[in-house]
């Protein structure tokens, strides 16, 4: 039945609809449009809307975590001469929160003592010369770069510049590791 | 309104005495004088109209509760009493939370000396812990079964879906408690499951936001004095808070369409509250509140009998921050979600299957399309299981 008058319809030309003007009221009319009273209201609802916008706003700003120089989040120096060999295990710098390794290829890095999993400290496993983590398993290797486990990425590192015979590692501002897929140090699939 | 007693010189002083008495008597139960209590005792119906209704409308407390029930739904194997007991245990939670809490400052130097010294120094402080830890388990248990319940005998289909809707809400408030509460013992388990469960809002696209998430829920980028007192808050005044208005949002949907019937009494799409017959009523007052309260005490005695026998909270060594032990286990209701993030990247298994389960749970009553049919399970009687399959049909 409604497919006969699909078809009955598809095959005739299409004919657009009389159109039919109905005269409105002023009444209909006066109501379509909008008085004083409702547009106020309107326009007193909307700045309460954007006051609590900004309330948020201010909330987020009151919420967020402050950061004080000297601590975790500043700069922290190591001279030169302090520096480790690129053969030597990595150091931890416990306020800092990083490690600090010198590696042939990309000279010193300071590795994010934190997993990139889910937020455990991994430990350094002299014996597989590594960085296994507690939680889940994930290994890293000296240098850093994602081995194996549920770890997204290689370590997260701090960026070190070099300062009048000092490496100045700024833990304010966090560089991403590089992801799981192309860390060269990958395991090979068993 | 109480009648107020004249002071009649023809029936003696004695009598107007006990007439002022019987009328602060019923003042106090909220319409309901002496002798119609001992009436109630002894198990006399009530006179008509009424007198017991009273305290339903003339009462704040008893406003809430209805004023009778349909007698299908008193039966023990309707319900289960889990509402209720869910109820209940977030009363047990309020109650020894209070107590723990003048013991307790919730900053890394203080938290966990606090709970050693509640543990060996404090006459019932380890009881006031195991009590609130047990109920704790018990409440995320009870209220899981509660929705199961109601999901079997088909309660959340119309008119109740919002009912279910604002269910879900208070499960996720309830898990929400347990997880903040975790924390604060601040011993090494408490520490690193929290360090783990926080670092899965930091899967949250964009990862801008994810990042915002977890700062604002630890108070820096990892766990430390500024998130103890966040979590703090959180548990002891925020979710409580949030879960008190949104029991009272359900509850009174609850009440509004009446407890469902078993399914071969009650089509689906009824609201049963207001036509209860009259040969089917059985009073809040007394009855259902002796059994409830019976049914309270009881469980009461359990749980303290398990406390002090069988049940012990955990504690571990101190939180150490600069240390991750080797073993992080979640508390036994997030295991699924433990072994999620073992096989599955942390933002799908983490935010997106969470995050997909609760809008599914949400909406189980606005998606099923199986209006009509309730299926009894073979061999169980009808009013304790109904099973329908929902959505296999039509
Ligand atoms: C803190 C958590 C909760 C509390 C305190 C609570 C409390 C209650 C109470 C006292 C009742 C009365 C009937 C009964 O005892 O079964 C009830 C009914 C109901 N609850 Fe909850 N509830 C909670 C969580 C949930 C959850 C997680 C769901 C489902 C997702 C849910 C869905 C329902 C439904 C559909 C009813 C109506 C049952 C019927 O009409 O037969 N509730 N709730
Ligand atoms: S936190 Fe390191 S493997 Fe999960």
């Amino acid at each position: 039945m409604a497919d006969n008058q699909a078809e009955a319809v598809a095959s005739q030309p299409f004919v657009a609809p009389p159109m039919v003007y109905v005269e409105e009221t002023p009444e209909q009319k006066a109501r379509k449009q909008m008085n004083r009273r409702e547009f106020l209201t309107y326009a007193w609802g909307a700045a309460l809307g954007v006051l609590v916008l900004e309330t948020g706003a201010a909330m987020f700003g009151f919420m967020y975590p402050r950061f004080k120089a000297g601590e975790f989040g500043g700069n922290f120096f190591v001279p030169l001469s302090a520096l480790p060999s690129t053969d030597a295990p990595p150091q931890a710098e416990t306020a800092g929160k990083f490690w600090l390794v010198n590696t042939v290829d990309d000279g010193p890095k300071a590795l994010y003592m934190v997993c990139t999993h889910l937020g455990c400290l991994y430990k350094w496993e002299p014996s597989n010369n590594r960085f296994e983590c507690p939680c889940h398993g994930s290994k890293f290797s000296r240098e850093g770069f994602y081995i194996e486990g549920p770890a997204p990425r290689s370590l997260d590192t701090f960026p070190i510049t070099e300062e009048a015979g000092q490496l100045v590692i700024n833990t304010g501002k966090k560089i991403l590791g590089e992801p799981a897929t192309v860390s060269p140090a990958v395991a090979a699939p068993a | 309104m109480a009648v107020q007693p004249e002071v009649n010189e023809k029936r003696g002083i004695v009598r107007t005495v006990l007439d002022a008495a019987d009328d602060i008597f019923t003042r106090v139960t909220a319409g309901i004088p002496a002798g119609e209590v001992r009436r109630m005792l002894r198990g006399e119906a009530a006179g008509r109209p009424n007198p017991r209704l009273k305290p339903h409308s003339e009462a704040f407390l008893l406003h809430i509760k209805p004023t009778y029930y349909h007698d299908s739904v008193t039966k023990f194997t309707h319900t289960f009493r889990l509402g209720l007991l869910s109820t209940y245990l977030f009363f047990v939670e309020t109650i020894t939370g209070l107590i723990l809490m003048i013991w307790y400052a919730p900053t890394p130097e203080r938290a966990y000396t606090d709970m050693i010294r509640l543990l060996s120094n404090v006459p019932f402080g380890m009881f006031m812990r195991d009590m609130h830890r047990l109920g704790a388990e018990l409440m995320v248990a009870i209220v899981t079964l509660h929705m199961v319940r109601t999901y079997l005998t088909g309660s959340y289909k119309a008119p109740r879906q919002f009912t279910w809707f604002t269910g879900v809400i208070l499960l996720v408030l309830t898990l929400f408690l347990s997880f903040s509460g975790y924390l604060l013992p601040w011993d090494q388990l408490a520490y690193w499951a929290v360090t783990i469960g926080t670092s899965m809002a930091e899967a949250v696209p964009p990862a801008f936001v994810g990042e915002a998430v977890n700062m604002l829920a630890r108070g820096a980028p990892d766990i430390g004095a500024n998130g103890l007192m966040r979590f703090y808050l959180l548990h002891v005044l925020f979710l409580p808070l949030a879960l008190f208005l949104f029991f009272f949002v359900h509850y009174y949907k609850v009440v509004h369409f009446g407890i469902s019937l078993p399914s071969d009494e009650e089509e689906v799409g009824q609201d049963t509250a207001n036509k209860v017959p009259a040969d089917r009523r059985v009073y809040y007052l007394p009855d259902v509140l002796m059994d409830e309260a019976a049914f309270l005490i009881v469980f009461t005695m359990v749980m303290v009998l398990a406390v002090a026998f069988f049940f012990t909270a955990p504690l571990e060594s101190i939180a150490n921050p600069q240390s991750t032990p080797l073993h992080t286990v979640a508390p036994w209701y997030f295991y699924w979600l433990q072994g999620l993030l073992k096989i599955a990247d942390k933002a799908i298994a983490g935010v997106y299957i969470p995050g997909i389960l609760l809008v599914l749970l949400m909406a189980i009553p606005y998606l099923d399309r199986n209006q009509a049919a309730v299926h009894g399970i073979a061999g169980l009687p009808s009013s304790a299981v109904r099973w329908q399959v929902w959505s296999s049909s039509s």
